[in-house]
């Protein structure tokens, strides 16, 4: 760990959760898990200090379940492995989201091993996992699915602006049905500054979906944030992946490094300017076996 | 409903038991009396009777105006010939003959009481519905039924008019006092205990209708805890099987159990009951467990949570639902430790104990096996570092005897299962509650104006009896009809209807795939 920041130490060292109407901790207990907390926090006084008011709310979580279960506080029971997961796997506090948060705390005081990290959240953030084909055809099925017009419309467009075109969140609004055109027999999309080849599979859905939205933009306006409110339409219903447009952009990306298209179109279609910013989908990318005969005498 | 019907409704409910003949061969089988022959009949005296306690009436007073009224062929029909009408002084005398027959206040032994128990169940347990014996469970309590007599004190003066003490003079031979509770919430009264089995549902079971299944009619904190198990017996010969017992504190004051809950269990019952304050929290260890409220918990059970203050409603302060699910959610943090029952509890009493961890609801370090547990189990939070011997920790399964865990249940104390199955021992406060409504029988002091323990418990036994047939009628109307069954085709619903209408028609909207 580098420096720690005065600000962050600070905030760690007058952290007091009790205040407020909805104060996380009631001050007996506080009085409890304090030292615990801010003790398993303090290595990580370097980072913003918007970044340590999470791992706060982390480890203060987990502090206060251990100790409504009995657990002694101390850093290697509180932020033993079978505790974590248990804790993660419970959510005694309803949804969580700072699991990773604590696997980075187990690993800064050495309470869990190397092994056990990897099994943890911690690997691999998730929005960077494809859908698989079956998910892919499931969520499409679905769209097409739809009796509301609109809905119908607009799930299909964010799909193959996903997952065909790898579009993302932000230049959604700019695809209209006039964006589609063609270079050399391909077919291409532009949306603003950006011009990205759609996948072959996509084009038939893509040019039924403009065909149905040819005026205006394919994916309306559905308030602040589009996708997040189409991805309610898809939350809890059985058999049916949620729509998540950042795996439809990883498909998109997979799809395109499976396919063995150069780097450098890559990086111009996705808009990544750098090549660490493809690393992270590297992992779903299956290598094709090589087919070249000499290799196949010699490792007979 | 009119009075014939009621006749009817009567006959039929003290003819369900054999009531009216049991009572006749008490009377006959007695010393024979000389002197003509009696004219009114029993069964014209306990239809009246039973008459009059459907309307909410004790008195014997009324029973000659009753029975005056009815029709030549009823009245025949009732055993009753003389012409000129029932008195007052027939039916007054068949009533205490009644009394003399059934109970020998002379004796000191328990036996005295058999007739009157029989009598009393025999009238207080007919006109249940017919659907309340689709269950094996019950609730038993008692409640009080106070005395129209009293009981004073008085000073005793000699010939010259010097005190020389205090005489007690009760009015009502039978009946006996009981005292106001420590902390006030029982009050002082003169009179009897009426305790009852009543029927509640299987856990997770069908709704059943409420009825008295037997009864014990005695003088107040007469051996209270030997009558509830009397009531079990009964219901356990008479239903030939024994499912659930609910009770409350009042019957599990001793920590050994033998004189309920383990006599309970070995007539195949399981008791569910409350705990006294007592006997809440750990009361020690057997073969290394915890014993805690009653069940046995593994030694790596955290010390705080070995003792949990349950919040408790007063008089002023209604128990907050909060409270109680803090207090039901450290219970369930506790039960993971719980040894787990393996198989049923066998015939001498005796259950076999499963390790929590060794049943995989715990990852302890002296279970290899429980290493290999799916993500997520709650590691133990105090494991101890060896096994002793003849221990829980010793072995995966343990046979605990039924002495040894007397106040174990199926559900933990305390815990949310537990609360719900015990609150089925609501059933018996109701039926109390509804025979001693103002708005229905009206079981209260100065209803009923007799004064001796067959006296008054005919009335109670007769008053819960009527209870019995209100309930069953009040199950009947509230039961929902089974549906009919219909006639033709089955009838589609206009969705459906809809649904194969566009799909038979509109080929062009098929999904779009890829």
């Amino acid at each position: 760990m580098t420096k720690p920041r005065a600000k962050s130490v600070a905030l760690i060292e007058n952290y007091l959760p009790v205040k407020g109407t909805n104060a996380l901790v009631k001050p007996p207990q506080w009085k409890r898990v304090q030292k615990l907390v801010k003790e398993a926090v303090m290595p990580f006084a370097s980072l913003h200090d918007v970044a340590v008011r999470s791992y706060l709310k982390a480890m203060l979580l987990l502090a206060m379940w251990a100790d409504d279960n009995g657990y002694a506080l101390e850093l290697d029971v509180v932020l033993s492995e079978n505790l974590i997961w248990a804790f993660v796997k419970q959510e005694p506090f309803g949804a969580f989201d700072y699991e990773p948060h604590l696997w980075r705390l187990a690993a800064e005081h050495h309470t869990v091993s190397a092994v056990a990290i990897t099994r943890g959240k911690i690997a691999r953030p998730k929005y960077l996992t494809p859908y698989s084909d079956d998910e892919l055809a499931k969520l499409i099925s679905f769209a097409s699915d739809l009796t509301n017009q609109h809905r119908r419309e607009t799930l299909l467009a964010i799909i193959v602006l996903g997952a065909g075109c790898g579009i993302s969140r932000h230049r959604l609004r700019g695809v209209t049905a006039k964006s589609l055109h063609q270079h050399v027999g391909e077919t291409f999309v532009s949306s603003f500054d950006l011009c990205t080849k759609v996948e072959t599979a996509f084009v038939p859905l893509l040019v039924e979906v403009a065909a149905l939205r040819n005026e205006g933009p394919l994916v309306r306006a559905l308030g602040n944030n589009l996708t997040a409110h189409a991805a309610e339409w898809t939350k809890g219903l059985h058999g049916v992946p949620v729509l998540s447009s950042d795996r439809l952009r990883a498909t998109y990306v997979v799809k395109l490094l499976e396919s063995g298209t150069s780097t450098l179109d890559v990086l111009r279609w996705t808009d990544v300017e750098k090549l660490e910013g493809l690393q992270g989908y590297l992992p779903y990318v299956k290598n094709q076996p090589c087919e070249c005969n000499h290799l196949r005498k010699e490792s007979r | 409903m009119e009075l014939k019907g009621l006749v009817t409704e009567a006959e039929r409910l003290l003819d369900e038991n054999g009531t009216i003949a049991f009572i006749e061969g008490c009377i006959s089988s007695a010393a024979v009396k000389s002197g003509r022959p009696r004219e009114l009949s029993v069964r014209a005296l306990m239809v009246a009777l039973q008459v009059q306690v459907f309307e909410g009436r004790f008195l014997l007073t009324t029973v000659p105006r009753l029975l005056n009224s009815l029709d030549p062929a009823t009245r025949r029909h009732l055993g009753i010939t003389r012409k000129s009408g029932v008195t007052l002084r027939q039916v007054q005398h068949l009533f205490d003959r009644i009394e003399k027959t059934h109970y020998d206040r002379n004796r000191a032994d328990d036996g005295r009481y058999d007739n009157l128990d029989t009598l009393l169940n025999k009238v207080g347990t007919a006109g249940g519905h017919k659907d309340a014996s689709n269950t094996t469970s019950i609730a038993i309590d008692s409640s009080d039924i106070p005395s129209w007599g009293t009981d004073r004190s008085r000073f005793v003066f000699d010939a010259e008019g010097n005190y020389i003490g205090n005489e007690r003079r009760a009015s009502d031979p039978d009946a006996h006092w009981r005292k106001k509770g420590l902390k006030g919430e029982k009050k002082a009264f003169f009179g009897y205990d009426l305790t009852a089995a009543v029927t509640v549902q299987e856990e997770g079971g069908p709704n059943v209708p409420r009825a008295v299944k037997a009864l014990r009619f005695r003088p107040a904190t007469y051996k209270t805890t030997a009558m509830a198990l009397a009531c079990a017996t009964d219901v356990a010969a008479k239903q030939g099987s024994l499912g659930d017992v609910l009770v409350d504190r009042e019957y599990t004051k001793s920590n050994h159990g033998r004189d309920f809950i383990l006599e309970v269990r070995k007539m195949g019952g399981e008791p569910i009951f409350g705990l006294r304050v007592n006997q809440v929290g750990v009361s020690g260890h057997v073969r290394g467990a915890v014993i805690i409220d009653g069940q046995p918990f593994s030694p790596s059970l955290p010390k705080s949570l070995r003792t949990i203050h349950r919040p408790l409603p007063t008089d002023t302060y209604t128990l907050n639902p909060d409270a109680l699910k803090k207090y039901e959610d450290q219970i369930a943090a506790r039960s993971i430790y719980a040894l787990v029952p393996h198989g049923a509890r066998k015939a001498n009493g005796a259950q076999v104990y499963q390790c929590p961890a060794a049943a995989g609801k715990l990852i302890c370090p002296l279970v290899a096996s429980s290493q290999f547990l799916s993500l997520g189990t709650m590691p133990a939070a105090n494991p101890p570092k060896v096994a002793p011997l003849d221990s829980v920790c010793d072995s995966k399964f343990r046979t605990f005897s039924a002495a040894e865990l007397p106040l174990s249940q199926r559900h933990l104390h305390g815990s949310t299962a537990w609360r719900k199955s015990y609150a089925r021992r609501n059933e018996v406060e109701r039926l109390f509650s509804n025979t001693k409504d103002q708005a229905s029988e009206n079981l209260r002091r100065g209803s009923i104006r007799v004064r001796d323990i067959v006296k008054m418990g005919l009335f109670v036994a007769l008053s819960l009896a009527s209870t019995n047939r209100r309930l069953a009628s009040s199950y009947e109307r509230r039961r929902p009809e089974p549906p009919k069954r219909g006639r033709g085709r089955p009838r589609k619903h206009p969705v459906v209807v809809m649904a194969e209408t566009i799909i038979a028609t509109d080929t062009a909207r098929t999904p779009l795939r890829i």
